[in-house]
């Protein structure tokens, strides 16, 4: 019960840092979920939808001016699959179909306004996107001299994409009116067939290459054709594409992410270990086992991986997946989004995560627990003060003022601790950076993947934001203590208020500024290998306002976790320097 | 001729944890002259702690007065508090509390640094005997050394008092001896008010004035005409 009561203490003990840990944990966790699990989503949706309605896997062009063979038909025929033959040409800016209206056997057409057409001279029109342009119910429409009547706007799937769509003619032109006529106003009317669709009911995730592939050899027995695949389609190409470099991005930045969160939590959790010496050092001598008292930080650990991986996943699945998802639409026009819960990822990193903590607790734990109680009933000696290099420069040290020169010193004293705090906001700061420069490219290039990269910049600039800001906050709110004696001390010696806080926040703010001019060019090094891998961007496209705006958001950062740890300094009292070590 | 440095009246001091209580100091009178040595004794948990903190500058009375130098430090905001620590008070610990990073004579310019009379480093260290020792660390100092960095730290400041919590609690015997013998030093010639705070009775001697202290009140105030020197004083 005693053991209970204690738990919960230490808990509360550890409350802030507790918080630190999760929220962290949440910020690796969602944006892992988020980001990881999206190009699975967007697939399973898009796929669900094409066999929905019946999205053609191949289309056969006729290359011959006189359509289709008959014996192409008999052989589909024969084979069972499932298509459809219209007419379709491309003139100028227009795109001309000839369809049956009556019987569709894939992909329908969708009539959003109007009616079929009930004469020869009505003509149904795509419907307004991004590049087509806006029709209305009546307007004339002249195609090789005639008017036609618009009867009705449609919305064909197969133009899901809303942007460009080139002609077939020429690929540098777009299509911009795209016209569907019943198939008995062709003329000269006959079995002229141009293009065949054909749906092959393959599952996307089991061969679907492969079986495509099987397909079209079948096909090559066949003369004056031409096959499109799904990936020469322009929506699904577009979709696709966009699909890829999420996957991408949705690999990278997670790695990074967790990679600086891991670092940034292992020093949190040293840190804990390294001020309950203590602690450590009663229960050993009142025989407590060690699995015990380890149980205590696993404890700690477990609860804060537990909820932040809760929050992450829900947050990353909920919120970010859909919210990417539905920024698609602003380029496509996109089905009903299907969740597979998809949750593995999210799952993943909060196992590799806590696996980490937990190790580094089993580490540390016992590193304190093999030596002598008493040795760890007495305070682990200070590190001897030492000169450090920059002492021997006696040209720039002898110009610093003396409370420089004793922050230059706290700064490299540990100088594993020193790594591993420059480290975490380097990192940080490195992914705000990267986030920044995929937005700038977005500015500047157009690319079928923009609208998705656009996104995931804003996504990625926010959870590096919040990771920075956790990062600075948690390593101010470390430094204030472990200098508890310190504070107490200066303030008996009648230092004031802001001197006292100043006194961390100069250490601090070296140690951010280290982090911080080591990011920018780390970000470098990012955006240099995640332009290369999404195969979009470049590094010249970077504006040097985005180094500024990353510094001011890092300093920003600074500053608030410097004002929210303001009071704690604050609060620290001045009998801390009156006792006795511990 | 002498004069009162410190005055308190009917000082009082409770202390509220939840629903307890605690009257750590019981409407306390007592004076202190200018340039004396005292001793205040008295066993662990008679306010002895709480006697410093008030004297100090680092908490507020709940009622009374406490004059020093002829202000009522216990009325004073915490901006008030903290100038009169900077500018009256030196404060030996303890623990010597010095910061690990910084050498015995950086450890001292971190109170000249706030003090704009403070005295020069370089001498007051040589005063404490440590002249040859200003630029190690103190993990490089033996505990008495230590102490004598803290002592040097608290007088440099130039202040009109020091204010010495447990000064030998931490060193042997012969140190604990000479770090005494440092403070009456500075007490006779550098004629600043030292008071040291502590349980052991035996360096009563060497004081001013010795003031008892039990249970939050003042037990008795003895004053010695002829105060012993160290040397002559054994424990």
């Amino acid at each position: 019960m005693a053991y209970i009561k204690l738990l919960f203490r230490e808990i509360k003990k550890h409350f802030v840092k507790l918080i630190t840990i999760t929220l962290m944990v949440a910020v690796g966790v969602g944006i892992s979920t988020g980001l990881g699990s999206m190009s699975d989503i967007m697939d399973d949706s898009i796929h669900s939808y094409y066999k929905n309605i019946k999205f053609p896997d191949l289309i056969i062009k006729s290359t011959s001016n006189e359509g289709h063979n008959q014996a192409i038909f008999d052989f589909l025929d024969n084979e069972n699959v499932l298509y459809q033959s219209y007419i379709e040409y491309d003139l100028d800016t227009k795109r001309i179909h000839y369809v049956n209206f009556d019987n569709y056997k894939l992909i329908p057409l969708e009539l959003l306004d109007g009616n079929y057409p009930k004469n020869r001279d009505e003509v149904l029109v795509e419907r307004e996107t991004l590049r087509l342009k806006n029709y209305k119910v009546g307007d004339l429409i002249t195609v090789n001299g005639v008017d036609y009547k618009v009867s009705g706007i449609v919305f064909n799937p197969f133009y899901f994409y809303k942007q460009d769509i080139p002609s077939y003619i020429n690929q540098d032109i777009n299509i911009n009116t795209i016209l569907y006529f019943d198939i008995s106003n062709f003329e000269p009317i006959g079995n002229i067939k141009t293009d065949i669709q054909i749906y092959l009911d393959l599952d996307y995730k089991k061969d679907y290459e492969e079986s495509v592939e099987k397909w079209i050899e079948k096909l090559s027995i066949f003369e004056n054709i031409k096959i499109l695949t799904q990936n020469e389609m322009i929506s699904a190409k577009a979709l696709d594409m966009n699909t890829n470099k999420v996957r991408m991005i949705g690999t990278i930045f997670p790695i990074i992410f967790t990679l600086v969160i891991l670092i940034v939590v292992v020093s949190s959790i040293e840190s804990i270990i390294e001020k309950d010496r203590l602690i450590l050092g009663t229960f050993k001598s009142l025989g407590i086992g060690r699995t015990k008292i380890k149980f205590r930080y696993h404890l700690i650990i477990l609860i804060a991986c537990f909820l932040g991986g809760l929050v992450g996943v829900t947050l990353g699945f909920e919120v970010l997946s859909k919210f990417v998802y539905d920024t698609f639409s602003t380029v496509f026009v996109m089905p009903k989004i299907v969740l597979n819960t998809q949750v593995e990822v999210g799952i993943i990193i909060t196992v590799i995560m806590t696996l980490v903590m937990i190790i580094t607790v089993e580490i540390m734990a016992s590193e304190s627990l093999n030596e002598k109680t008493a040795e760890l009933l007495r305070k682990k000696a200070p590190k001897p003060g030492a000169k450090i290099w920059l002492e021997h420069i006696p040209f720039i040290w002898n110009r610093l003022k003396f409370k420089h020169k004793s922050s230059l010193r706290n700064v490299f004293r540990y100088p594993i601790n020193f790594f591993m705090q420059v480290i975490s906001i380097l990192g940080a700061t490195a992914l705000v950076f990267a986030g920044l420069s995929l937005l700038d490219n977005v500015k500047v290039l157009t690319d079928y993947a923009n609208s998705s990269i656009e996104t995931i910049s804003y996504i990625v600039i926010v959870c590096a934001g919040v990771l920075s800001i956790l990062v600075t906050y948690n390593l101010t709110n470390m430094n204030v203590e472990n200098r508890e004696r310190e504070i107490a001390t200066l303030k008996v010696l009648g230092y004031k208020r802001g001197e006292v806080a100043m006194y961390i926040y100069r250490e601090v703010f070296i140690i951010s500024t280290i982090g911080i001019l080591l990011g920018i060019p780390t970000g470098y090094l990012i955006d240099g290998v995640l332009f290369d891998y999404i195969a979009f961007g470049s590094i010249e496209h970077v504006r040097y306002i985005s180094i500024f705006y990353t510094l001011l958001l890092s300093y920003s950062f600074i500053i608030l976790s410097d004002i929210l740890l303001y009071r704690k300094i604050h609060q620290i009292d001045m009998n801390g320097a009156l006792k006795s070590l511990e | 001729m002498m004069r009162t440095y410190i005055k308190a009246l009917n000082l009082s001091k409770i202390y509220k944890v939840g629903e307890v209580t605690t009257h750590a100091l019981k409407e306390v009178n007592f004076e202190i002259q200018e340039g004396e040595l005292v001793v205040v004794l008295g066993p662990s948990g008679a306010g002895k702690t709480t006697l410093l903190n008030l004297l100090g500058g680092m908490d507020n009375a709940s009622d009374g007065i406490l004059l020093i130098d002829d202000k009522d430090i216990s009325k004073f905001k915490e901006k008030q508090l903290t100038l009169y620590r900077r500018h009256d008070v030196g404060f030996v610990f303890q623990f010597y509390n010095l910061m690990s990073n910084l050498t015995a004579k950086e450890n001292v310019e971190l109170a000249t640094e706030i003090k704009k009379d403070a005295l020069k480093v370089e001498d007051i260290l040589k005063l404490v005997g440590l002249e040859n020792r200003m630029h190690n660390f103190p993990s490089q100092l033996s505990g008495g050394e230590q102490q004598r960095v803290s002592i040097a730290r608290a007088v440099a400041k130039n202040p009109k008092m020091l204010l010495c919590d447990e000064p030998t609690g931490a060193l042997d015997y012969e140190t604990g001896r000479s770090i005494l013998k440092l403070l009456s030093d500075i007490a006779r010639n550098q004629h600043k008010t030292v008071i040291i705070v502590t349980h052991n009775s035996a360096i009563k001697h060497m004081a001013d004035r010795v003031i008892y202290i039990k249970n939050g009140q003042i037990d008795k105030v003895e004053i010695n005409e002829n105060p012993m020197s160290i040397d002559l004083i054994e424990w």
